[in-house]
């Protein structure tokens, strides 16, 4: 059994009384799961809200969500029930974009961490002007056209660069869960914000790597 | 083949697949669980798509309408599909050279088609060509086809779907859904039948080629990757090729040749004939004289060196590959199957260098001119089935672009990234920039880049009603919602007020759902009459189309005819009279095919006077009537 039907299994619905397979919404009766609107991303497809996270599990979550609920699965159950998977669809895809890129993911995580951080970490404001003028520079010259050589250069220096800040969130979440005090926890949490600011740059260097204007 | 047979008084329902492509159009249906092209009578499986609207405003299609481009230079229109959707500023460099006339349309930013004082929009034009496409197939299966998948170029963005499905529905035809060609493709192989696999398809065209990356994962299709070059394709092969035969001539000749409209047209036909036996054979002769310009070509072309010359084109394309698999993440050696699409994947070039690139051969078994038709009837056949698509595979889509809403100062807040699994929707709060403003004008915008004037618009939606209020104090919710289809809609509300009424959509390069309707009336206005009275109707018009372009191309061309020829087409034009006069089916029929093979040869002698050629021994004549055998 998937990891997804395990989580919700043994629900009923409140409605009609059948098991409820999917946190959604009732694909016998068409009633919403109750929980629903307090669901976060993470518990919409039955997730801990955790950093760590295999892709394979992401992919798997798609790949099951999508069989169930594609609008041309339901044409012929109705209208209603029509509308209800496509919605359903609709939010399972939105949650899944929330957490399957890693920084994405750390966003998703720090907006959960409201009550924590209470609005103290609204980022952007603490990169050093060293970092921007070099980002800065970097992005005229991508825009300038690259030589092949200096091109894959950029690209290893990039992958290299996310791929520590990547290690580095992880660790932030990791401490998050290990510290006993709130300040300790804040700070934690503001060290994920720096991490995901600067990996934002990054991540936009990385798409003019690929030149992704193309069309 | 079986196809089922007509049975009076009740009519069989059609379900089909449409690749409504650049050059050709197809039609497909699934027969016995396995797709068919459907031929017309004649035995057609492809339908040119060409519209030819003559002076009474009465248009015409395919074939016939290839034909008449020669008489009707500035009523002919051809890529039509790069037209959908799009406007003036998009077209920048595909307008030029052509004899129609592209101009600004009345709706939106659209461009549109001024055919003999009238204006006609890329979706109707489409819409014929679909009309024409579905009468085939219902003649032919004697059934109505009402409901169909379309397909279109994976990197169609949100108008182009729009105006696609638009040109469905002004065709009468209820659009199941639109799938990517890419898909489509890979649903013909059958490859949706393993259960893991990652597939790059590859579609080479006559102007365009695109390459995708397709994930396969238990019966769920996922394009995870798409790009492509929409100046590439075979006919840069056949320039390739006129180079070549224009090696030995002296710059003024060389000049003088591609300067006349006919010789270069000619040149043309010739170097594509040449380039489609190089596929076969070894070399091509190629013979031409061109008695009004005194010059005279004689030339063996070999295959080694035709390679050598579009070797660099071959080499581009494998650079679009590259960059789409490095945009998946992948390496050559992930790919599981390539799959090869488009009339120029038959070149040998193309399919040795994928083979290398890959290592493993691509997949060439089915006609690549029809694969895709083929695909988009086994979905078909799935979703307009009893049970729906409730065990079919099931296809999911991505937006290919970036979606956002311009902010103060000419910025952009993307809502929705490139391939996000649709459908999908996206919300984000806006305020007011000074104080009691009442309306605020929302401009969506799609692409990638940073700055809203290098976006794409794709309409303006205006949230007007809200109460006076100090700047920043409204908010201003937008919701982007795109369906299973790729279509998007979009929703404002001011949260405070609750103000959602007053929402204008107005589409940039779109028509609105009203005049939508419009023209659907306007089309199929006799629909629901029966049948074959509506048939008929549809055959008579059709033949008093081509009586008309019979006697003007008789009269226009009559000096220059062999006295027999004329003596022919007249008593085809007299056939054709009486037999409108009797108004039944067979009658019209076998007058029309005898009128259409009597004017035939005036089209190829129009040809044949600006110059004479010869393909490894083959007249133009030849090569237009193999053409026209071919499809
Ligand atoms: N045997 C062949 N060898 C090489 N090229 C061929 C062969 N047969 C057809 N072609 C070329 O294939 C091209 C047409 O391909 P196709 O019908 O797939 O185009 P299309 O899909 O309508 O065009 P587009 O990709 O621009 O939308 C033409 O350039 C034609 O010359």
């Amino acid at each position: 059994m998937s990891t997804y039907a395990k989580t919700i299994q043994g629900h009923q619905c409140d409605e009609c009384g059948a098991e409820m397979v999917l946190l959604l919404f009732c694909d016998h009766c068409g009633a919403d799961y109750p929980e629903r609107k307090r669901l976060n991303a993470f518990s919409l497809l039955g997730l801990e809200p955790a950093f760590s996270l295999a892709d394979e599990t992401i992919d798997g979550l798609e790949i099951e969500l999508t069989r169930r609920l594609h609008p041309d699965k339901w044409q012929h159950r109705g209208e209603r029930l029509h509308r209800k998977a496509l919605l359903a669809q609709t939010a399972a895809n939105q949650a899944l974009q929330a957490i399957r890129e890693p920084f994405e993911r750390g966003d998703t995580l720090l907006l959960l961490q409201e009550e924590v951080s209470s609005g103290q970490l609204d980022g952007n404001n603490s990169l050093p002007q060293e970092f921007l003028v070099e980002q800065l520079e970097l992005q005229e010259e991508i825009a300038e056209g690259l030589e092949p050589d200096r091109k894959r250069a950029l690209k290893s220096l990039v992958r290299a660069e996310l791929d520590s800040l990547r290690s580095q969130l992880s660790d932030q979440f990791v401490r998050v869960q290990q510290v006993e005090t709130d300040s300790e926890r804040l700070d934690a949490l503001k060290s994920a914000r720096t991490c995901l600011d600067r990996a934002r740059y990054w991540r936009n260097l990385r798409m003019a790597l690929k030149g992704v204007a193309a069309r | 083949m079986r196809i089922p047979l007509p049975v009076k008084g009740q009519t069989v329902d059609i379900v089909a697949g449409i690749d409504l492509g650049t050059t050709n159009t197809l039609v497909a249906q699934v027969v016995d669980g396995a797709p068919q092209i459907i031929a017309d009578r004649a035995g057609r499986r492809i339908t040119p798509s060409v519209v030819s609207i003559d002076q009474e405003h009465h248009p015409v299609v395919g074939d016939e309408a290839r034909e008449r481009a020669l008489l009707n230079p500035t009523g002919t229109l051809w890529s039509v599909k790069r037209f959908l959707g799009r406007g003036m500023d998009d077209l920048a460099g595909d307008v030029r050279g052509l004899p129609y006339k592209v101009v600004p349309s009345k709706h939106g930013e659209q461009v549109a088609f001024r055919v003999h004082g009238k204006q006609y929009l890329p979706q109707e034009v489409s819409a014929m060509i679909l009309v024409e496409a579905k009468k085939r197939a219902e003649r032919a299966l004697g059934g109505r086809l009402r409901r169909a998948v379309i397909t279109v170029p994976a990197y169609f963005d949100d108008s182009q779907r729009q105006a696609t499905r638009d040109a469905g529905r002004i065709a009468g035809i209820d659009v199941l859904r639109i799938i990517n060609e890419p898909t489509a493709a890979a649903l013909a192989y059958g490859l949706d039948q393993g259960r893991a696999a990652t597939i790059l398809v590859y579609d080479l065209g006559g102007g365009t080629f695109d390459v995708s990356v397709l994930k396969l994962t238990e019966g769920v299709f996922k394009v995870i990757a798409t790009t492509g070059d929409t100046m590439l394709g075979g006919d840069d092969f056949d320039r390739q090729l006129v180079d070549l035969l224009l090696d030995d001539l002296d710059e003024a000749k060389k000049e003088l040749l591609l300067s006349h409209s006919g010789c270069s047209t000619a040149l043309r036909v010739a170097a594509e004939t040449a380039k489609k036996s190089l596929s076969q054979e070894a070399s091509a002769r190629v013979q031409l004289r061109f008695e009004t310009l005194g010059i005279q070509l004689d030339k063996t072309i070999d295959r080694e060196s035709y390679e050598v010359a579009i070797r660099p084109l071959v080499e581009r394309t494998l650079e679009a590959v590259n960059f789409v698999l490095d945009d998946a993440d992948l390496d050559p050696e992930d790919v599981n199957d390539v799959v090869c699409v488009g009339g120029s994947t038959r070149t040998p070039l193309v399919r040795r260098l994928l083979e290398e690139h890959f290592g493993r051969p691509p997949h060439t078994s089915l006609n690549p001119d029809e694969v895709v038709a083929l695909g988009a009837a086994l979905q078909a056949h799935t979703l307009g089935s009893a049970t729906g698509g409730e065990d079919g595979t099931v296809l999911l889509d991505v937006t290919p672009l970036s979606l956002g809403i311009e902010t103060y100062g000419g910025g952009v807040t993307k809502l929705l990234w490139r391939n996000t699994p649709i459908p999908v929707q996206a919300t984000e709060g806006f305020t007011t920039q000074v104080d009691n403003q009442t309306g605020v004008e929302i401009h969506v915008l799609q692409g990638e880049r940073e700055m809203a004037r290098d976006l794409r618009s794709l309409g303006h939606f205006k949230l007007s009603g809200i109460p006076p209020m100090p700047a920043g104090m409204p908010r201003v919710l937008v919701e982007f919602f795109i369906d299973a289809n790729g279509i998007l809609k979009v929703k404002a509300k001011e949260v405070t007020s609750a103000v959602e009424a007053g929402i204008e959509v107005k589409p940039t390069y779109g028509l609105t759902d009203g005049k939508v309707e419009e023209m659907i009336l306007e089309s199929i206005e006799h629909a629901e009459e029966d049948l074959e009275e509506r048939l008929l109707a549809d055959l008579k018009a059709e033949a008093g189309g081509l009586l008309r372009y019979s006697k003007s191309a008789l009269a226009q061309r009559r000096a220059n005819l062999d006295p027999a020829l004329v003596g022919q087409v007249e008593a085809a034009v007299a056939g054709m009279e009486a037999a409108l006069d009797l108004a039944d089916k067979e009658s019209l029929e076998a007058a029309m095919a005898v009128l259409n093979e009597s004017t035939h040869p005036i089209a190829t002698q129009m040809m044949n006077e600006v110059l004479k050629v010869t393909v490894t021994g083959r007249t133009v004549g030849d090569i237009l009537d193999e053409e026209q055998k071919r499809s």
